[in-house]
């Protein structure tokens, strides 16, 4: 039957006609990505973009010497944000920059033009996989789908590490089915750099690859087969190095520091949150098809992988639960995953589909639907994008920084830790708590005695900032402290500044 | 060939569940939880969900109900009655005679609507599984079930005090009975297709969108002109169909003469100009009946093995899209308009879901049906949570004593012009005070569109407060909305009542 299919029902392979598709769909997945390229990137996860942000003008500023000094010192102090993961795309940027000038936009066109070639690998991992029909349907997802377009351009080393994942993946798929060192070795160095740009990472690819050892190649077979060390030191070694490196030199210290709740385990909205967050990454519809893709497919050569796949997922959201529920970009590995389980579905439709209309018209009526659910998803990321617009806010903050003269002592209660001050005003700042904060503390089983907190953390400070009103009014006890014991140094709708050296009264 | 023979027995082979019981179970968890999700909340005031439309309807059931009862105080009653004639006629008042002949059994209750209206699209759910059925693709045709039954848009839309959920039930059980008659071709299935059709035109008269498409897609289906011509059942269809329609048309238009009004302000051909207005559609529709579900559902009318369903739901969308031509302005500003499109896309996942159905019911071994059935509980688990945390997001019982002591504050003897965010219904409802509707600013906008001028303010205002005795502003928005209305009343009539939410001027100083 399967000759007969593939003889017969599917359509003919013309390799030009599916390179040409691939083509058309990673220029345009690429092109939705540059709209509104030049706004500031607060549309999505503004501290963490605005961390890497800080951290390439501070490498960036390392090599400039035609600005004033106090500007290039603040640059470099002020890119000094601390150590999450290794800087790479930090790094490739502020190298960029040497060559264009400063512009935050560069980061989202390396962000874009990863994550498009993360599209590529898993064309071609689907079309091996399933078919390519399926491929062209699980392409479209991970490059339209809206979530997709709009947290796959951001400053974040995700949208690299996402991309990482699914070469990882391909080559993963690649190796099962040949057993050729080329595959394995490329497995081993696109998954350690995976796990070496983000290490969260390491569930996914870790999962798929216990995923094929145990459900395709078998446990005994592999222990024996020299590729799977060398595989396994591959996938290991940038992350152990670069983690040793991190404990001796102190550069992760406070990394592991509020990020593994287990009790959240036992509470029923963490699950309907997860839930949520996937919808809202993929849709609900295609990662509920993406399960059931799962038991559809071909149980040693298809399934071992997608199981490990969605196994690794699901271990990475029971150790960070928290970090699961609240920062969705943790939810970013889920669109290609889901578009690699639904292949073994969108297989058999299309089977079925090839077999009931063998016409030419129908065929049509098929790509015309496909490209209209693509002109909607691109419409549907592009309102989301031109929603809002962001360049007011680099004057604003650039305002706050000339009138307290780039070198005040500031703790402020504003947006995204202090990092719009740092990078628009070039004023360093320690941030108040917000609620967000203040939450996962209690969460963590931490007591905060606002009252002895403040006065610790306001220790030789000369300026309280608060340009987040809404946090400011859901503080009652500092709202009132700072109004009764400090002056207002400066006021506007947007912010006030308290001075902090000039008591009114002993608080 | 072989190959192609191997592929046409593997479509009848295989059964999901080896018990027929299993099936049925399922089925029934499937509706115990559509209705349990349905009664979250249920003794709520309908704000959540456009609630003009809902009190209109509680009012004229109120006022049906009224009539007919001796018990009720002379004013009540007198009130009552006078609100329900106030209420033109769109539709006949099917809902709403139900509901209060229901009131003559256990009393005034808000929630007797939302009950029907619940009922009512979980009996359509069943006409989805019995056209499935008719389709040869029951076991898939519970994917669909599960959809139409628990998509979040359609658990708060199906609970409304509306004519809409018995239009959807009406025309869920039309669809079954247009194809159940093109696959029988009996005498008895074409007067039921054709009594069912004619009550789902009757309900709502928008239903004969979509079911004009639907009929004419299977007619068309037969390839046939001669056949399509001379064929008797199909003429005796249309009549049927046609006749509870017309009756109700004749009697609106020549012997009560309150429908006329109903055609007014509805159709708008300077939207369809417009590129943003066929944007706005494909998201309102797309945010309803969800996009994935959308395309998958268009995909599937090419999966249907013979040409009659394919027509049918061809013919369906082709309707849904005349109904968005016909009605732009209501397309795209009242989600409601939309309802028949659940149904429509349901069946367009039937042959998608059995195609699924089937390839898990080939594995062997009882494992692969647990997760299937393991995994459509999760996911109407899911969108069951979605929809309950919808639902119990406001609380608006608080209300009811709000307009109770608005409407003593006014007195209900008083001849009153309101500006009012809700037309005057929840004051109607709860504070048994009606009075001449002052337009909002949307009213004046839907009135620009249409190309009507408007007359100057003076003009306007002594118009409508003519023989008036107290002007009642009961929405702050509208008030600052509207300034020239705001300074003439201050300035010229004294302000007798203010409270949270109203001013009450006296217009008889």
């Amino acid at each position: 039957m399967k000759k007969y299919l593939m003889r017969k029902i599917i359509i003919p392979e013309r390799p030009w006609m599916w390179m040409m598709a691939l083509v058309l769909m990673l220029l345009a997945g690429f092109a939705i990505r540059m709209y509104d390229l030049t706004n500031p990137p607060l549309d999505f996860a503004p501290t963490r973009q605005l961390f890497s942000a800080l951290k390439a003008r501070g490498m960036y500023y390392q090599y400039v010497t035609d600005v004033p000094a106090w500007q290039r010192d603040a640059a470099i102090s002020l890119g000094d944000v601390g150590n999450i993961e290794p800087p790479v795309l930090e790094t490739i940027v502020s190298q960029t920059y040497r060559l264009t000038g400063e512009h935050l936009w560069i980061a989202r066109i390396y962000s874009s033009l990863f994550w498009v070639l993360g599209g590529l690998a898993l064309f071609l991992l689907i079309r091996e996989f399933a078919s390519s029909g399926a491929a062209i349907i699980g392409t479209l997802i991970y490059l339209f789908v809206p979530y997709g377009v709009i947290a796959s351009r951001t400053f974040m080393p995700d949208p690299l590490m996402v991309a990482l994942i699914v070469f990882s993946v391909w080559t993963l798929f690649r190796w099962q089915n040949t057993s050729k060192w080329k595959w394995a070795i490329l497995f081993g160095i696109c998954s350690g750099l995976a796990i070496f740009v983000k290490n969260v990472a390491a569930f996914i690819v870790v999962g798929a690859f216990v995923g094929v050892i145990l459900g395709s190649r078998g446990l005994k077979r592999s222990l024996r087969d020299p590729q799977f060390w060398v595989m396994v030191v591959l996938l290991v070694l940038p992350v152990a190095v670069y983690t040793i490196n991190g404990i001796v030199t102190g550069l992760l210290a406070g990394q592991l520091a509020l990020r593994f709740f287990p009790r959240m385990w036992l509470d029923p909205a963490f699950y309907f949150s997860w839930q949520n967050l996937m919808s809202n990454a993929t849709g609900f519809g295609v990662w509920v098809a993406g399960i059931v893709g799962v038991f559809l497919a071909d149980k040693r050569r298809e399934r071992p992988l997608l199981l490990g796949l969605w196994i690794g997922y699901i271990a990475l959201g029971f150790t960070f639960p928290y970090h699961f529920t609240t920062h969705d970009y943790y939810h970013l590995p889920l669109i290609p995953i889901a578009a690699l389980s639904l292949a073994p579905l969108v297989k058999i439709v299309f089977e079925r589909f090839f077999d009931r209309n063998p016409g030419l018209f129908p065929r049509l009526v098929l790509v015309v639907l496909v490209l209209f659910g693509v002109a909607v998803q691109s419409w549907y990321a592009r309102a989301r994008l031109a929603s809002a617009d962001y360049r007011s806010e680099a004057p604003f903050w650039a305002a706050i920084g000339d009138k307290l003269e780039h070198n005040a002592s500031v703790i402020g209660l504003t947006q995204d830790y202090g990092y719009r001050l740092a990078y628009w005003g070039w004023l360093g700042s320690s941030s108040w708590y917000t609620s967000a904060d203040i939450s996962v503390r209690y969460l963590a089983g931490q007591n905060i005695d606002f009252a002895k907190q403040f006065a610790e953390d306001t220790a030789g400070k000369q300026y309280f900032l608060v340009t987040m009103f809404g946090e400011f009014e859901n503080q009652p006890v500092i709202k009132d402290l700072l109004y009764s014991h400090y002056p207002i140094y400066a006021q506007t709708d947007e912010y006030i500044i308290f001075d902090l050296q000039h008591s009114l009264s002993q608080p | 060939m072989s190959g192609k023979k191997n592929f046409m027995e593997n479509e009848v082979s295989p059964k999901l569940f080896s018990k027929p019981w299993l099936m049925a179970a399922l089925v029934a968890v499937l509706f115990i939880g559509a209705l349990g999700i349905r009664l979250v909340d249920l003794t709520d005031l309908p704000n959540d969900f456009y609630m003009v439309r809902q009190y209109r309807s509680l009012l004229i059931a109120r006022g049906m109900y009224y009539a007919h009862l001796p018990t009720a105080p002379e004013l009540k009653r007198e009130i009552a009655v006078a609100q329900w004639q106030e209420q033109g006629l769109i539709e006949p008042p099917v809902m709403e005679s139900l509901v209060a002949l229901t009131y003559h059994f256990i009393g005034e209750q808000i929630w007797v609507g939302r009950v029907y209206a619940s009922l009512f699209w979980l009996v359509s759910g069943l006409a989805i599984w019995l056209l499935a059925k008719e389709l040869s693709m029951w076991e898939g045709g519970i994917i669909a079930l599960a959809y139409f039954l628990f998509l979040p848009f359609g658990v708060t839309a199906s609970r409304a005090f509306m004519p809409d959920s018995l239009m959807t039930a009406l025309i869920a059980w039309s669809l079954w009975a247009l194809y159940r008659w093109e696959t029988r071709r009996t005498w008895k299935s074409a007067i039921l297709a054709g009594v069912l059709t004619g009550l789902a035109i009757l309900v709502k008269s928008v239903a004969v969108f979509p079911l004009l498409g639907a009929a004419a897609g299977l007619v068309l289906s037969r390839r046939s002109l001669k056949r399509m011509i001379t064929d008797k059942q199909t003429w005796a269809v249309a009549g049927i169909t046609a006749l509870p329609t017309v009756i109700f048309y004749i009697y609106g238009l020549f012997i009560v003469g309150t429908l006329e009004s109903q055609f007014a302000l509805r159709f708008f051909p300077a939207l369809l100009k417009d590129p943003t207005f066929y944007g706005r559609w494909l998201f309102i529709a797309a945010g309803i009946v969800s996009f994935a579900a959308m395309f998958l559902s268009l995909a599937g009318i090419l999966l249907f093995r013979t040409n009659a369903p394919r027509f049918l739901l061809v013919g369906t969308w082709f309707g849904y899209v005349v109904f968005g031509f016909a009605f732009p302005y209501h397309f795209i500003t009242h989600e409601y308009y939309h309802l028949p499109l659940i149904p429509i896309v349901a069946i367009g996942l039937i042959p998608v879901a059995d195609l699924l159905v089937r390839q898990i019911a080939r594995q062997k071994g009882w494992l692969w049906r647990a997760v299937f059935a393991g995994l459509l509980l999760f996911a109407v688990a899911m969108k069951m949570w979605e929809a309950r945390n919808t639902l119990v997001t406001s609380d608006y019982r608080h209300e009811i004593a709000y307009w109770q002591e608005l409407g003593q504050t006014i007195g209900y003897d008083k001849k009153i012009v309101e500006l009012s965010g809700d037309y005057g219904d929840r004051l109607a409802y709860f504070g048994w005070v009606s009075g001449l509707l002052w337009p909002t600013t949307a009213d004046v906008a839907v009135r620009t569109l249409a190309g009507q001028t408007q007359s100057d303010f003076a003009s306007i205002f002594a118009d409508r407060t003519s023989g008036k005795d107290l002007f009642v502003v009961t929405t702050p928005p509208e008030w600052e909305n509207q300034p020239e209305l705001r300074e003439y009343l201050t300035a010229n009539y004294p302000l007798i009542a203010q409270g949270d939410g109203y001013w009450i001027f006296n217009l008889k100083p």
